[in-house]
This record gives structure tokens, sequence and C-alpha cells, in this order.
């Protein structure tokens, strides 16, 4: 009896270690390979999927052994203050890391990541992220000053521009802060007249003229200005271009309203608003048969490229 | 003969099954082309896995025929590629997607919905890849040899030079995420929009019984109760015209008569199973939408009035608040009635069945209607028509939910009918950030996207194609969107917000299985809405805390994007800046106490 048990257990013991050797096989082979040991690429590769509170780990602990060389310090700083920021759910302790070390980055000797360190620090101050947070809109407008000064051909001085304007203009119940935001982008956009910038201006100074301020002349005239340059979003073109048609209608800019609701039939065609633009057409068709306005025709688009 | 201890053998057996799945295992790694989580095995073949729910009738059979036609190309073989599928039942897609993408082995593609995990744009971003750096380019597989030859050379030019997104029927819109300003999907089929099904033998029945009982004296019960009890239509000289025919109901009014009239038809034959609609829980979903819109129209104006192109939950509910519509609205009460009519035609107890029953049930004959997508009407073609009984078989006719005609009930409260246009396009396959190989996977749904090859995989699945110039197969063309019609975006809908909707849509539910009746419903809302705690002002927190987390996720987009394109430099910043207006439109919350202030200047904003 005792031979047979022995047999079995061994038999038994055979088969766990079996079952140990194919288990561990597989698990080596997903574990981390040893091509990702560079730390800043594997950071990178967890911020690429979004994983912050993965890399903000990571980085937090090279930093702390002080294994970073001098040249690649100010990009694991950048990508730690980052990460710390981003990380969620959001805290007061990792808010004030990141602030940590993207202040060193700035006050750092001259690299690539100051002004987006700087204009993140003023994002960083504007937010709030977490209950009990608060908005610091002065310290938030000093970095984003800073950011236009020390940096200013950087396309973080750019966006520091646009958040200033819009600290700005989000004070909707000051209405000579609203219009001082709006000058201020206004102005950047006579400066920089091709920057890729300007479509984004144009939006937020049409919308900011429309729905805060209520002046549907400049509304209308940033409106345009958008669509001169191309909405930036596809899934916002045909609303964007539906309210300038309305506003070209308040303003009695008859054919800029009819070139827009032609414009909404034939290229933003299964967005919702073809039919309507139909009957708006033929309203005005009834106004003012003096402007011989032609109505498209809804294309189906599944028989007919057309409308492409 | 000695004999054999039977633990001995117990264990003999045992170890003999582990080396045999050991072995089948590893061979079939060895076969798939991949070492453990999905890692493929270097020189063996790369595996392209496809993963999706959609198991109705035909479409595995047609995209495994589209995935047999691209694993035979000369330089898909040549690199050793093979796409292959995991269709995965729709029950349990969910959570095999979601543990798959945690663990890092989910498929290369797989179709994005059902899980929460790609429902939130963090996640999406987290465990998908952005498209756009290859929407931009025209489709390889729209070249040449590849397209049609019966194409003519004016669509030949287009194909072969727009854009890949410009070759969608939508622009590839289906696969934009607007959190994400990105491409994250390549929508492969449409199902086109919700008809409603009829049995054209039993409507041609009843349009029978109804002729022969029209004139008599006294009128018949249904006639009464139709025509007076719930006034459905008044019976002019058009009505009359469609009761001489066999045409099932186009209108509303009709389609009501004629559901009181099967009611009586099926009692006067003992047929006690035939119901007019065969309705489940899966069909309530359905009906409520398509009249929500057309009888709350005429309250647009009242509701957006920033005018911003779309309707909140805030805006519904703030617009209440400020007084600029009432809960007895004309429109919205027609909305209610209507909803709460259809019940008395559906089958005792249908929000305790399930889809597949609906189904069975119309299927069988024993309902007159069944309203559902483009995606269940292979099988409901092919059941009903190919019935073991020829008796039951029966003819299906398709059409759109009817709306009122002049001079029937709701007429006067009715706005139009909402347009189809973008609807149904779907099945949107997104590529894993993990995949190992990423460019392949791009090319086949390049190739499943290109005009010949989506044609005939949608004429296979019995779907519509959406690729423009794509022609559908012709037992599909009545799915094909309705261009006419209202915006949807104008909605006008109670049960978004939060907790809010959600107990709102509750006490509908109640109201529409006939638990309460129209007072109690709105005196139950108003609470409701009015409630300190759950209530509208809570809307207004929740939507500020709301557009607040999307700016900021916007903000963490933002400078993921600027790291991988390392836009810190003077280079240009491509598609950084649709993410920078995203966070900057949203004004981080501010805008809906814009909102709050136009609409109530007086009130402080909510806080809790």
């Amino acid at each position: 009896m005792r031979k047979i048990l022995h047999r079995s257990s061994l038999l038994i013991w055979i088969t766990l270690c079996g079952i140990w050797c194919v288990l561990s096989a597989g698990c080596g082979s997903a574990g981390i390979s040893g091509k990702e040991n560079d730390v800043i690429d594997q950071a990178k590769e967890m911020i690429r999927v979004s994983d912050f509170s993965g890399a903000s780990d990571l980085l937090e602990a090279t930093l702390k052994r002080g294994a970073v060389p001098g040249d690649a310090k100010a990009e694991v700083q950048y990508l730690a203050g980052i990460s710390a920021w981003h990380r969620v759910p959001p805290t007061p302790e990792w808010e004030a890391r990141g602030e940590e070390h993207l202040k060193a980055i700035v006050t750092s000797e001259a690299n690539r990541y100051q002004s987006q360190a700087a204009y993140t620090l003023g994002r960083i101050a504007e937010v709030e992220d977490y209950l009990g947070d608060t908005r610091r809109e002065e310290e938030a407008t000093s970095w984003y000053e800073r950011t236009r000064s020390e940096w200013p051909d950087s396309h973080a001085a750019q966006f520091a521009t646009f958040r200033l304007a819009a600290m700005e203009i989000n004070a909707f119940d000051q209405p000579e802060r609203v219009r001082s935001g709006c000058k201020v982008l206004e102005e950047w956009v006579a400066d920089h007249p091709g920057h890729e910038l300007v479509g984004v201006a144009a939006s937020f100074l049409a919308k900011s003229y429309d729905q805060v301020l209520q002046e549907p002349g400049k509304a209308l005239k940033w409106y345009l200005k958008g669509e001169e340059m191309g909405w930036v979003s596809p899934t916002q073109v045909s609303d964007n271009r539906w309210r300038t048609a309305e506003l070209a209608e308040e303003m009695g800019q008859w054919s800029t309203a009819v070139e827009l609701y032609q414009k909404i039939i034939l290229e933003n065609t299964l967005r919702g608003r073809a039919y309507i633009s139909q009957l708006r057409l033929r309203e005005l068709q009834d106004m003012h048969p003096e402007l011989e306005i032609e109505i498209p025709e809804i294309s189906v688009l599944s028989s007919d490229l057309g409308a492409k | 003969m000695k004999k054999v201890n039977a633990n001995t053998a117990g264990v003999v057996l045992l170890a003999l099954a582990f080396g045999f799945s050991v072995l089948r295992y590893q061979n079939l790694q060895r076969m798939l082309g991949e070492g453990t989580a999905g890692v493929d095995v270097e020189g063996g073949p790369k595996v392209i896995r496809v993963l999706h729910w959609q198991l109705e009738p035909g479409y595995r059979e047609a995209l495994q025929d589209v995935m047999d036609e691209y694993n035979q190309l000369p330089h898909v073989k040549a690199e050793g590629v093979r796409v292959m599928q995991l269709p995965i039942p729709e029950r349990v897609y969910s959570q095999f997607l979601n543990v798959h993408l945690i663990s890092g082995t989910a498929p290369d593609i797989c179709v994005k919905g059902m899980s929460s995990m790609v429902g939130n744009s963090s996640a999406l971003a987290r465990f998908f890849d952005p498209m756009s750096e290859f929407v931009g380019e025209p489709n390889p597989y729209n070249q040449g040899d590849y397209l049609r030859e019966d194409l003519s050379s004016e669509m030949k030019e287009l194909l072969s030079t727009l854009p890949w997104s410009d070759t969608f029927t939508d622009g590839m819109v289906a696969g934009w995420d607007e959190s994400n300003q990105d491409y994250f999907a390549v929508p492969v089929s449409s199902w086109g929009a919700i008809r409603v099904f009829y049995n054209r033998k039993l409507v041609a029945g009843i349009k029978e019984f109804m002729r022969e009982q029209w004139k008599q004296e006294p009128a018949p019960e249904w006639k009464t109760e139709a025509l007076e009890t719930f006034s459905f239509l008044e019976p002019n000289g058009e009505f009359l015209s469609w009761l001489a025919t066999p045409d099932a109901p186009d209108s509303l009014g009709r389609l009501l008569v004629f559901c009181e009239a099967t009611l009586a038809y099926a009692q006067e034959r003992g047929q006690e199973k035939l119901v007019p609609i065969s309705a489940s829980n899966y069909q309530l979903g359905q009906f409520a939408p398509e009249y929500r819109l057309p009888f709350t129209y005429s309250m647009v104006d009242a509701v957006n009035g920033n005018r911003d192109g779309g309707i909140s939950s805030v805006e519904v509910f703030g617009s209440w608040q400020a007084g600029k519509w009432p809960l007895d609205d004309p429109g919205l009460g027609a909305f209610y009635d209507i909803t709460r009519v259809f019940p008395r035609y559906f089958p005792a107890g249908f929000l305790g069945l399930d889809r597949e029953q609906a189904h069975r049930r119309f299927v069988l004959g024993n309902a007159v209607f069944l309203a559902t997508g483009g995606w269940d009407a292979n099988s409901i073609f092919v059941g009903a028509r190919e019935h073991s009984d020829p008796d039951v078989a029966f003819d299906v006719g398709v059409m759109p939910y009817p709306m009122p005609l002049p001079g029937e009930r709701w007429y006067e409260q009715y706005s139009g009918k909402p347009t189809e246009a973008g609807k149904g396009l779907g099945v949107p396959m997104a590529i894993n950030k993990q995949s190992q190989n990423k460019e392949w996977a791009v090319d086949f749904l390049r190739f499943l996207t290109s005009h010949r090859v989506n044609e005939r995989f949608n004429e296979i699945a019995a779907w519509l194609p959406v690729i423009v110039g794509a022609e559908p197969v012709e037992a599909m063309k009545p799915f094909q969107a309705e261009m006419d019609g209202l915006p949807p975006q104008m909605n006008v809908n109670l049960w978004l917000g939060g907790q809010l909707g959600t107990l709102i849509r509750g006490q509908y539910l109640l109201y529409f299985a006939g638990g309460i009746d129209l007072e109690e419903f709105r005196a139950t809302v108003k609470e409701m809405i009015e409630n300190p705690r759950y209530g509208v002002d809570r809307v207004w927190h929740d939507q500020r805390i709301s557009n607040r987390d999307r700016s900021r996720q916007y903000d963490r987009a933002l400078d993921v994007r600027i790291l991988a394109d390392d836009a810190f430099g003077d280079q240009s910043l491509g598609r950084v800046v649709n993410l920078f207006e995203g966070s900057l439109l949203l004004r981080d919350g501010k805008g809906v106490e814009l909102e709050h202030h136009r609409l109530l200047p007086d009130q402080p904003f909510p806080e809790f």
C-alpha cells in the first residue's frame, strides 16, 4: 500500500511540476520585456495609453533613486509633472507634486519643455480639479503672462494668450471684462493671420459674442471668419453653419444666409439640418424672388456622389 | 494478471489529459502565431483577430467571405498575415472585452460598443488607437483593379482620390469621438432606420374584415371605440379610399383604427394569441423616441434659448424652471397620449418579454406588426417566408412609423417627422492600442470598407453598405434613411439629466404600462424636478461638474498628443488644435453658469 501511495505521490508531484513549468513559462512571456528598460520610453508609453498613475509612480521612483542623467532630467521632470497632474482621481497632493516638477523645469537652465511647463502651471492654477480645490486666477494669469513674455514664439505662448482671454470672457456677468477678453483675442488674430489657431479663435469669439454679449453683428463676423478658415471639429460644421445663417438672416445678409443653407444641404447632408435648410430657402425664395435662390436637392449619398 | 490500482489509474489518466491539453494548447498557439497574451511568435503567421457581437444570420458568413478574400491577397500571403473573427454573444460581449482590454489580450480589432470601457472617452483613448493619421489618405483598395469594372469612370476617379474618411456616406462621423477629437473607429455596415414590419397576409384579411363590418348597423364595438371613444380620426373620403384597398395603414390614425379592428378580428376568430403589435421590453425604447420629436419640436424655441445647435438637460429643465414652457404643454401631452395608447395593442405582460419572444410571435403569424431595425430584417424575412407550415408562411411588408394626417387626432400638435439622415451607421471597428499588427489591422479595415468589398459584404450580410455609391441589396432598400424631416438634435427629452432623468423615465414606464394616469404622472414629474436633493438644481450642478471634467479630459488628451507628436518646437500643431478648441469651448464648466445666468438672472448658481 505504502509503495502504491509512494508511486501515486510521485506522479502527482510530476504533474504539479509540469503545471508549474507551463504556468511560469506563460507568465514569463507575458511580463515586461527587456527592451523596455528605458524609463523614459516606458513612461511615454504609459502616458500614450493614458496610464498617468503608472507613469507617475514609475517616474517618481526613478527621480527618488537619483538615477536620471543630467541631460534627461528636464524630460523626466516634465513627464513626471504632467503625469502627476493628470492622475485620476486628482488629489491636492498629486497636484502639488506636479507643480513642484513643472516649477523645477521652468527655473532650471533653458530646455525645450519650459514654455509648456509654464503654461501647464497656469492651467493647474486655473482649473478646479477636486472637491475643495479653488480657482487661483491671479496665479494663473501670472504663469500665462510669463509664458507669453519669456517664450513668445512657442505654441504654449499662443495657448496662454487664449487662456488669458478666456478667463476674461468667462467672467460673463462683467461685460467690460468680456469685451476686454474678446479684444485680446481679436488683436492676436490680427497679429497672427495665418496661424493654425485662428479657426479656434474665430469659433470662440463667435460663440462669445453670440451667447455671452449677444451682439449678433460681431458674432456673425467671427462665424464667417471661422467658415473662411475651415471649422476645426467636423461634427460642429453643420451647427455652426446653421447658426451663421440664422444670424445672417437677422442682419439682413440674405445672400450669405442662402449660401450657407445651400452648403448645409450639399455638404452636411447627414447632419440633420438639410431638410430644414430647404424649408428656410423656400421661405427666403418667397420673400426675395429677386435673389433667384436655387434650392439644392437632398442627395441620397448611397447612390449619388454629387454632394461630395 | 496483476490488478491495476484505481488511484494509480486515475492519476495516470489525469496526467494524460493534462499532457494532451498542453500539447493542444501549444499547437493552437503555434497555428495562430501567438505566444501567450496575444503576442505574435517571431517568424509565425501574423494573426489579426476581429471581435464582434453580430450573430444575426448572414453577418458572420459575410465577414468570413471578406476575410477569406483578404487572406488570399498576394501581399497579405507574402507577409504571413491572416485575419480571423471572434464572434461573441451580445450578453457576454461587455465582460469579455473589458477583461481582455485590462489584461492586454484583447483582439486587434474590436467592435466599439456594449462595453463601458469604450463608452467612456478617457478609457477609449487608453485602450484604442486614434485613426486620424490614416483617414486623410485615399483607400488603396479603391484603386484600379480592386474596383468594380462596371463603375463609371467618374466614380472610379472619385473613389480613388477621395480621402478614406470621405468615402463613407457620413464622412466617417460615426467613428469620430468628440471628447478625444479624433477618429477612433471605422463603421463597416449600416442598419438604416427603424421600420415597422407587417404581415401582408394578415393586413389583407383584417382589411377585408373591416370593410365587411364598416357599414353594419349598429356599428361594431371596435368602430365605436376607435372613432368615438378614442377619436383616432374623422372617417373622411381619403380614409374610405384607403379602407377599400388591401394596403397597410399609412398614417397614425389609420394604424390605430386598424389595431382596434385587429382586436375584434382575433376575438371573433378565437385567435387568442393574435395581437396587433408584437412588443417586448426591447421595443419599448423604440416607440417613444420615434414620436417624441414630432410632437415636442414646437417647444424648441422655448427650450433652446442659446441657439447653440443642440438641447441639453440643463436647457430642458432650466427653461422649465424659468417658466418658458409648462409640463402640460399640448405637444408634450400629445406625445404622452400616443405612447400610452400603443400598449393597448401589445401582448399582455410585454414588459416581461424579450426581443426573441417578440420576433417569434411575429414570425409565427401571431402579430400584425413588429417595429425593429434593419439588423433583424434578414432573419424576419427568411423566418416568415420559409415557415414549415405553408398556411403560416407570409410575405413581410416594411413601412416607416406612421404619423398623423390632417383630420386625425394629434395632428394639431404634430410638427413633422424626424429626418433619418445619418442614422444607423454602425458596427464601428476600433483598433486595440496593444495590437502587435496595427498596420495590418488598418489595412484590413481599408479592405473591408473599400467600395466593391463593402458592397458585397453587406449584400451577403443583408445590411446596408456605408460607402458612397455602393448599392444596397433590394430587400434592404426600405431601410435607407429618409432624408426629409426635422433635426434629431432638437429633441426635448426629459429622460436626460442623470438621476432626475432616470427617475422621470421610471415614472414614464409606469405611466406607459398603465400604472398611473397622465395627471398623476405630471404631478410626480413636477415634484421630482423641484426636489432639492436630485431635482433641477442638482442637474445644473452636475452638468457644470461634467463639463469641467470633460474639459480636463481634453487637457489630458492634449498633453498626450503634444507628447506623441513632439509638438514642443516650431512644428505644426496638427491635431493638437482640435483638442485645444474642445477644452476652450467647454469653458471649464463656466458655460453652464452662463446658461443659468441667462435663464435665471436673479438666482445664484446652485451649490451642493
